[in-house]
């Protein structure tokens, strides 16, 4: 199990850029790749924005399928940032569907 | 609103602009017409003008129309005849976006003068959410959550204008607004890249071969999940307006030839002309000057707060 630090790849204690979002991803797939299981812990970041979820999460469940999702934790996330987690997780999960069909 | 006239032999625009604007539709829709004739007749040369000496232009009107013929400049000559000239450099500064300082409610947001940013790179972007973010912690006396309210929804507004217009800066303004008995903060975020609808435009006609207006273009972009990108997203429009919804703060997005307003209704409708990218406008309540707060106009001051309104 690997923990990914989402403060590592922003400054300050709002995540807001997609490009940041990207950076995480190319990590998270890297060790998904390796069937290993990754926590992306949140602490310190108070504050993110669907832009930056969009790769994180998002883009992660369309290209890798819902079965990443087994793979994937998340811990020290405030209950807006699982608001917005859901949200892009939820609306990846019906496109994947769409994309199956 | 504005008074166009083209030679066509001088290759020339001419544009006459009425004694006093405000930052309305009204306006929008005069600087969508000047975009788009400035567009269609490819003029090399655009002289603006006024319509009586005594100009007399709101900030925000002044800042939005001296950042348009900024843009229009950047392919022609645009000259302004003198007074106008002394306007935009009496009301509008004008800077990068590594200048943008902390807002001092008194000195500056009641100043006449509009400051105008030019906001590039997720560094600026952050900053800017910051600073304003840190103003409306300090002044505001309405909103709950006014953190996450602002980083959400100027974020949103900021990675929507980096990440479908294709431009590399965009423009940023903001203005305390006074309209008895509520005082607003009003942040503008224009960018003239890629507007929605073309966007919009291009992603139904190459995935469905589907021709869509610019009205149901908007419409679409509004729904839980539509994005044009290849990938996860769409979850930004519909989270501004939720918070807007919240706050019961007012929304004017102005894309290509379409407006959308969020107020106390939602409306939706083609504008006069086309507007070469997309403008954002988000109007948040800070205050109610009825009930705790004390506003002389006359001396243009916040006097007081009372205590026991707090």
């Amino acid at each position: 199990m690997k923990e990914i630090l989402i403060k590592n790849y922003i400054a300050g204690d709002t995540a807001v850029s997609y490009e940041d979002g990207k950076k995480c991803q190319y990590d998270i797939v890297k060790s998904v790749e390796q069937g290993e299981k990754i926590i992306l812990d949140f602490s310190g970041i108070d504050y993110v924005i669907t832009a930056f979820l969009n790769p994180v999460i998002g883009d992660l469940i369309l290209e890798k399928g819902d079965g990443v999702m087994k793979f994937i934790g998340i811990k020290n996330a405030n209950e807006s940032i699982i608001k917005k987690i859901k949200l892009v997780r939820d609306g990846a999960l019906v496109k994947r569907e769409d994309l199956e069909e | 609103m504005f008074y166009f006239e083209d030679d066509k032999k001088e290759n020339c625009l001419f544009v006459t602009i009425p004694k006093e604007i405000k930052y309305d539709f009204e306006f929008l829709a005069s600087i969508s017409e000047l975009m788009k004739k400035a567009q269609e007749l490819s003029c090399k040369e655009i002289r603006v003008s006024y319509e009586n000496k005594a100009v007399n232009f709101s900030k925000m009107s002044a800042g939005y129309l001296y950042n348009t013929l900024r843009f229009l400049a950047r392919k022609r000559n645009v000259f302004l005849r003198k007074p106008l000239y002394q306007v935009f450099n009496e009301k509008v500064q004008h800077s990068g976006g590594e200048k943008f300082r902390k807002i001092d409610l008194e000195k500056e947001a009641l100043s006449p003068i509009q400051q105008c940013y030019q906001i590039s790179g997720d560094n600026e972007v952050e900053r800017t959410v910051q600073i304003l973010v840190e103003f409306i912690l300090e002044h505001n006396l309405i909103l709950e959550n006014a953190k996450e309210f602002l980083i959400t929804t100027i974020g949103e507004i900021f990675s929507n204008a980096f990440n479908h217009s294709d431009e590399k800066e965009v423009f940023f303004m903001y203005d305390i607004e006074f309209r008895k008995p509520d005082i607003f903060l009003v942040i503008n975020v224009t960018d003239y890249g890629k507007t929605i609808i073309h966007n919009v435009q291009n992603y139904q006609r190459e995935m469905y071969g589907l021709e869509m207006e610019s009205t149901e273009c908007i419409r679409w972009a509004f729904g839980k999940g539509n994005t044009t990108r290849r990938g996860s997203g769409g979850y930004g429009l519909p989270t501004l307006v939720n918070y807007i919804n919240e706050i019961q703060g007012e929304l004017l997005i102005f894309s290509g030839d379409t407006i959308y307003t969020l107020g106390k209704e939602e409306r939706l409708f083609s504008s006069e002309g086309n507007f070469s990218g997309t403008s954002v406008t988000m109007r948040i309540p800070l205050f109610n000057t009825n009930s705790a707060f004390m506003y002389d106009e006359r001396r243009n001051k916040i006097v007081s707060i009372d205590l026991d309104k707090i």
